[in-house]
Order: C-alpha cells, then structure tokens, then sequence
C-alpha cells in the first residue's frame, strides 16, 4: 500500500476517476464505451505532445514553441504535396522540420545557457511566422489537393484499426509505450534524471548535458510535428494558427501528471493520465452543455485543483 | 552604559542536538559574561557550528536550555533571534547577503527602513544613516555600491554595522578571518575591541589559535560534541590550547597508522604537475609527482587553494601556465568528462554537489558508468541492480534496500556511495577533497578504510585533502602542506611515519603565520 502511495501516477489516477465519478453522475452518457474512445481520441495529439515536453521537463528544461511546431509540420507537409511532391517524402520532410526546430532550440539554449523558457518564446514567435509564411496565411485542406483518400492519411488520421478504434489512438499509445521505454529502461532516460536532479553532478560524473538535453529538445520537436500531421489527417484541414496556446495545455499536463517544474522527476504514464484528465473535463463539460464561454474558466480551475491533489496531499503520503 | 562585568549575558545549560544519529552537540554547559569577547575553539565536527546555528534559530536544540539574561529564550527562526538581541555574522557573508542591492539597502534589509510618508523608501536618509554606522566602525564606504562589488572584508564590516544599527547585545562571529589579509583582520580587530569598550559582548569562532588567543577575553575548548573547558586567556600558549583541543593523549601518542600495509611504487610516477598557475583561483607555481598507489595527503586550511588545486585537476576550472603530465604525457584537461577519460575522479567536499537527491541508492551508484551497463543504449537491469547489490555489501552500506531513496541515508553512507559511484570506472587516480567532513567518528574509520584496500587492490592513486590532521597521518603516504596557493613543504614517506600531530600542526600553523607577515 504505502509503495503504491509513493508512485507520482497515484495521485493523478485518483484525480482522473473522482472527475470521472462526478461527470458520469451529472450525464449518464459520459460512461460508455464510444464515449471514453472519443475521449481518447481527442487525448491523442495533445498526449502525444505531452510525452515530449514531459521528458524535456524532466531534464530541467521548457519549450514553449510545441504549439507552433505543431503548425509548421502540416502545413509545410500539405504545401510540398500540392507542389507534386511523394506522399511519403512529403511526410518525412515535414518530420524532419521539427525535429530541426528542436535542434535549433537545443543548440541556443546550451550554448548561451539563457533559460530555455525565454528562448522559446522567441522561436514559437519565429516558428509561427514561418508557418504563415509557407502557407501564406491561408488554411488548406487534403481535398483541395486530392489527397484525403491516400493510404498514409488513413494511417495517420482517418482510418480505424479492426473498423473500431481511430488510429490516433493506437499512435499515442505507441508513442506512450516508446517514451515510458525511454525513460524508464534506456541510458538516456537515466542520463535524463540526472540532469534534472543535480546538473552538476551530472557533469562531474561524465555525463554529456548538453547533449542529453539537445535529445530533449530535438524529441520534444519531433512529437510536436508528429501530433500536427495526425491532427492534419484526422481534420482534413491545416492552418497556420492551429496549436496555438498547445504548449501550455502540455505543460500543464505534465504537472497534473506530477512532473516537478524544476526537473528531476517526473513520469510518462502520469503525463498521459494528466492529459487524458483535460479531453475528460473538456468532454464533461460538453456533456452537460456548459456554456462554451464558461469552459476554458472552469477547466483552468480543474487544473489548479487536480495539481494540488496530485503535489500537496500526496508528497505528505509519499514522505510516510 | 557600562554595566557590571560579572553578569551573564548568555549562557548555555545541558544543549544536545543530533543530526542522523550523530551526536553534534552532548550536554554543553558554559556561560558568557557581558562585555568579554568569548573565544569557541574545537575541531571539525566538534559541535561549534551546530551551536552557533542554534543560536541564530536556525537549528532547534532537542534538549537542554538557551538562558539570555537569566531568562530561558526559544528561537524557532532567525528572526526571533534577531530580535532577542543576537546577531550571528556567518562564514560565508556572501550567502545572507543580497549582493545584487546596495551597502545601505543590505544594512538596512529586514529592520524598520528609512521612509518617508508610509511607503517610499527615503535613500538619502538611508545613506546617511548608513555612512554614519560605517564612519562609527572606522571605515569610510560609499553605502551607494553594490554589495557584492565589494571586498568580503567589507561584506562583514556592513554585517557587523548593521547589528550596531540593530543594537544586538551580543555578536557572533563564525571564522571571520578567512577570506581576510593580514592588514584587514587588524582593522578588524581594532573595531571589535573598540565595541567591546562600549558594551557589546562578542562570541568569537575560529580555527586560528593565534587569533584567538590575540583577541578574546575567555576561551571555550569543544571536542566531539561535549564541553571540555573554558579558561581564562590569561597566559595561555598555543600548545597548551592546542593540546586541549585535539586531546593531550592523541597529540603525543604515536598514532596507529592504518596506512602501514599500504604499498606503492615509488619509482612509477602516474601524474606530475609543473609549475602550475593561476591568478583566479590564487594558486602559485604548483609543483609536485603522485606515484603509482600512492595516498598523497595534502595539509591546508580553508582557503590555502586545497580544494581549487583539485577543481583544475579535475577539469572544473582553468589555469593560466604550467603542465600537467599523466604517465609521463602532457594532457589538457578542459571539464570533467576529460578528466574521466582519462582516468580521474573526484569526490567533492560538498557531498550535495554531487548527489542526486531525486534518485534512489543504487541510481547514484551508476551515473560515471551508466553507458557500460546497456547495450545500445537498453539498460541491463542484472548488472544494474546486481553494482548496487555489490558495492552495499562490500562498503558496509547498512540500508534496507538498494532501492532506498538517497535522502533518507545517513552523511556516512552517502559518502560511501559517492565513493563506490568509482569504483566500477577504470579511474586510476582518485581525488578525494575532505572525504570525511561532517561523518561521525565510526564512519570515518570504516571511510578510511574503504580507501585502503581500494588502493591495495586496485592500485588506485589518491589525493587525499584533509583540514583534519590525524587522519592524513593515519591515511597518508606522503604529505605535502599548502598554503595560501602554494605547497610549501613536503614529508616523504620516511618522515610521514616519524610524524606527530603536533609537529604536523605546527608547521602547517608557521606557514600560515610566515605567509601571513610578508
């Protein structure tokens, strides 16, 4: 009992079903099976996200430019289709856009040791003026250019696997497994800890930092682009201002999940719960029609009271 | 103002304080009398920080009585402290203050600032003020400049204003002296007597016996956490108070040297260091061989350049000339993992620096390794926990599990663990900086040991700095003292084992002096 209590993903667990309980006793259609796959499937993107900005935190580091990577990659994949070229370079291309927005990221913030949150927001700036650019500030949608029936969009948005369950949820629960792997069973992951917990003395035992941070930094933009091209197949449409405001939503995740702001600990099946708790809240709110205009207000408030379960009540049962 | 000397001000009734099951404070009784300047002396670990810290609320004794004027006091805060009339000047000026805010700002931090009307801040009558305390104390500083612009000299002469400023009956002093010159403890010293002629009663902490015996009225002797005596500083010699503090038995005694069966070789030397220089971290024209196996005790006292002699070696910090040879081949170390690679490791005097607190026993076994544990990349979770498994029972590492969180284990063996964190590496040289500060004394033996057959086995090569003067007699090979940046003698292995404690520390306290008068 008191290890399951010591565990960061309890206190969220616990979190997740008392919000679970109270919705389904305010809206009898919130506990049924399509439901809780709809929510999941509206978990995909932002959870998907999370998992990168969860390990980048852990590792003591910010990057407040997700959302617009997020814009970057589709819109950047839709505009080298239309310009004839192959689905599949397409895709890799626009993967890779992130993964360098990442290394750019990466490499200021070493180098210059500026806080990666200042620096962020310089490149969230730079990175949406580069989405507007290659778009020219219009949204575009797969139809316009003929190719929504396309096996890759299917793959990544649209199809379902066994003609049931939408396939951005089996890709953020491949990315979910993938990251809990990482952290959890690889040297990075280790490396990733340490550097969040005593940066020094991860230097002075031989750890390459910067490094382990740039892998961060460099994953945090890859899963950014990643979640904009399923949002992308999944919607049918990109815009060059989608995303926007994202990177506090996966931030704000990661802490529900019980990542410490300051680094050094932290835990991915805690992220994914954390952002499974803002689909559910969202998803309840809409089924008790809530005023859209009261929506964000009170998610804002189930944020601050889902943290507080998670870091006051628990570390007080964590410490026993 | 004067009153009658004879009253006690302060005084101490039965304070016993533990930290982790280590005894820092036992039943100490002694009072101090208004108007003296009281000297505390005692070795590392005897218990003299753990009661100044208690005066100044930092810490809570878990027994006994603080008795101020005759009436028990409780502080469960700086603050409350401050306001009984206790200022406590800390060593290390440099962290209470706010070094980004001024002189005035920093002397005025805290107390009923200068204002005028209810809100805004009245420098000019702040700088005023504050050039006017400073004027009393004999030094003529502009309270516009920014604190930390400052010489620590300075630092402390504005700490010590503003307890004028505070009107605190009693102020205590801890090492004042360390980051100051000669001409600059004199200053000093003039004040605090100067204050003392006006009523103020000092409790004044120091390593430096000369100093001690040059300023204070009575000398309070701390050993191991107990009260051992106080005198009057009437006659009193520096043996004579050297011998109380570490003991008449073991000054005179031959030591046991633990080192006797360690063997090196005297003809292979590992790492040579040649005229090695650098004007930021004040080291002077550094000049000595570590032979293969061989323990090196290095002597010195805070701020002889001990510990930044390791930082370069290290790779932590720079130098600006000199060479540094390993098996006879230049090599330029940049950082750390340089050193690593190239076979050296460190253990810091900060056991903070290098821990992960946020990780269990065995994670803080692996991270120089960490890569050898996993292929391509995948951690081999047998290797993994079998290292921790290991190298708790080979050091004696008493925790439940190896999955113990690193913050519940004890000062002994989280140093045991940051030295097994080596063990595995193919480290040939192992720089240890205080590797026993602040353990309880059966720790140390079973430390000291570790290191031992760490050596004999392996063949280790060692640095080992030490303020405390048995143990690099006990450990040592060779000895080299350093002072003031430069290493001014050295004991061979012949005459390490014909060495005493007290001729050890006499040398050791004439380098200081000599360097001290040019």
């Amino acid at each position: 009992m008191k290890k399951i209590f010591r565990r960061l993903e309890t206190g969220v667990f616990i979190a997740m079903l008392l919000i679970g309980i109270v919705i389904s006793i305010l809206s009898p259609k919130f506990l049924n099976f399509s439901n809780i796959l709809n929510i999941l499937r509206q978990t995909s993107v932002l959870g998907i996200m999370t998992m990168g900005i969860t390990l980048l935190m852990i590792s003591g580091e910010f990057d407040l430019s997700i959302g617009s990577t997020f814009a970057v990659a589709p819109v950047l994949f839709i505009d080298l289709m239309s310009r004839e070229f192959p689905v599949i370079l397409a895709l890799i291309l626009s993967l890779l856009i992130g993964v360098l927005f990442g290394l750019i990221n990466g490499f200021i913030v070493t180098r210059t040791k500026v806080h990666s949150f200042i620096i962020t927001v310089g490149t969230m700036m730079i990175y949406r003026g580069v989405a507007l650019i290659i778009s020219g500030g219009w949204p575009k949608s797969l139809d316009m250019i003929g190719v929504s029936n396309h096996f890759i969009m299917k793959a990544l948005g649209q199809g379902k696997l066994f003609g049931y369950i939408p396939s951005p949820i089996i890709w953020l629960i491949l990315i979910v497994v993938i990251c809990w792997i990482v952290l959890e069973k690889t040297t990075h992951g280790f490396k990733t800890f340490a550097v969040g917990g005593n940066i020094e003395a991860a230097k002075m035992s031989g750890i390459n930092t910067d490094m382990v941070k740039i892998i961060n930094f460099m994953t945090v933009g890859f899963l950014a682009g990643f979640a904009g091209i399923i949002s992308l197949s999944y919607m049918g449409t990109s815009s060059p201002t989608m995303g926007s405001g994202y990177e506090l939503d996966a931030i704000a995740a990661t802490v529900v999940g019980g990542t410490a702001i300051a680094g050094g600990a932290g835990s991915i099946i805690g992220a994914f719960l954390g952002a499974f708790i803002l689909s559910e809240i969202r998803n309840g709110l809409v089924l008790n029609m809530v005023d859209v205009y009261y929506q964000e207000a009170a998610l804002g408030a189930v944020i601050i009271i889902a943290v507080i379960i998670n870091t006051q009540l628990f570390r007080r049962l964590r410490k026993k | 103002m004067k009153k009658n000397s004879n009253d006690v001000l302060l005084e101490f009734n039965k304070v016993s304080k533990k930290f982790d099951g280590v005894q820092a404070l036992k039943e100490v009784s002694f009072s101090i009398k208004e108007g003296e300047i009281h000297g505390l002396v005692g070795e590392n670990g005897a218990g003299k920080s753990t009661l100044i810290k208690i005066c100044a609320g930092i810490h809570n004794s878990d027994s006994g009585k603080i008795l101020l004027n005759g009436k028990e006091v409780i502080f469960n805060s700086p603050v409350d402290s401050e306001k009984a009339g206790i200022r406590v000047v800390h060593q290390e000026v440099s962290r209470i203050l706010c070094l980004n805010l001024s002189v005035a700002d920093n002397i005025f931090l805290g107390t009923n600032l200068e204002t005028s009307g209810l809100f805004f801040l009245n420098r000019k009558k702040m700088n005023n003020k504050a050039s006017e305390l400073l004027k009393n104390l004999g030094i003529n500083l502009n309270p516009e400049l920014k604190i930390g612009d400052i010489s620590p000299a300075l630092q402390q002469l504005s700490l010590i204003a503003r307890a004028f400023y505070l009107k605190a009956i009693i102020i205590i002093m801890d090492e004042p002296t360390t980051a100051l010159s000669l001409k600059e403890i004199d200053n000093l010293f003039g004040i605090i007597k100067k204050m003392k002629e006006e009523g103020t009663t000092f409790l004044f902490v120091s390593h430096k016996i000369n100093e001690i015996i040059e300023i204070t009225d009575k000398i309070t002797v701390l050993k191991d956490g107990r009260y051992v005596d106080t005198i009057e500083n009437k006659n009193v010699s520096i043996p004579t108070l050297t011998s109380m503090i570490i003991g008449e038995s073991k000054l005179n005694k031959k030591l046991d040297k633990e080192v006797e069966s360690h063997h090196f070789q005297r003809d292979n030397i590992i790492l040579e260091v040649k005229n090695l220089n650098s004007r930021e971290l004040k080291l002077k024209n550094i000049t000595f061989q570590l032979y293969k196996g061989e323990i090196l005790g290095i002597a010195g006292l805070l701020g002889s350049g001990r510990t930044e002699l390791l930082s370069i070696l290290f790779g932590i910090n720079s130098y600006e000339s000199g060479k540094i040879f390993l098996n006879n081949k230049v090599i330029n170390i940049r950082n750390s993992r340089q050193a690593i690679k190239n076979g050296i490791g460190l253990i810091t005097e900060e056991r903070s620096m290098a821990l992960f607190n946020n990780l269990n026993f065995n994670d803080n076994i692996v991270p120089v390794i960490i890569d050898k544990l996993a292929n391509w990349g995948w951690i081999d979770n047998v290797k993994y926990t079998g290292l921790a498994k290991k190298y708790k029972e080979l050091l004696g590492i008493s925790i439940p599990s190896v999955k113990t969180s690193m913050l519940s284990l004890s000062g002994g063996n989280q140093q045991k663990t940051l030295i097994s964190r080596w063990l595995p590496s193919n480290i040939r040289i192992l720089l240890c900086d205080e590797p026993t500060k602040g353990i309880d004394v059966g720790s140390k033996v079973e430390i000291r040991r570790n290191m031992l057959d760490l050596s004999n086995h392996s063949g280790i090569s060692m640095i080992y700095v030490s303020s405390e003067f048995d143990e690099l007699l006990k450990i040592s090979d060779r000895i080299l003292i350093i002072s003031r940046g430069n290493i001014v003698k050295e004991f061979t292995n012949h005459e390490v084992k014909k060495l005493t404690l007290k001729i050890l520390n006499d040398e050791v306290y004439k380098y200081t002096a000599i360097d001290e008068k040019i």
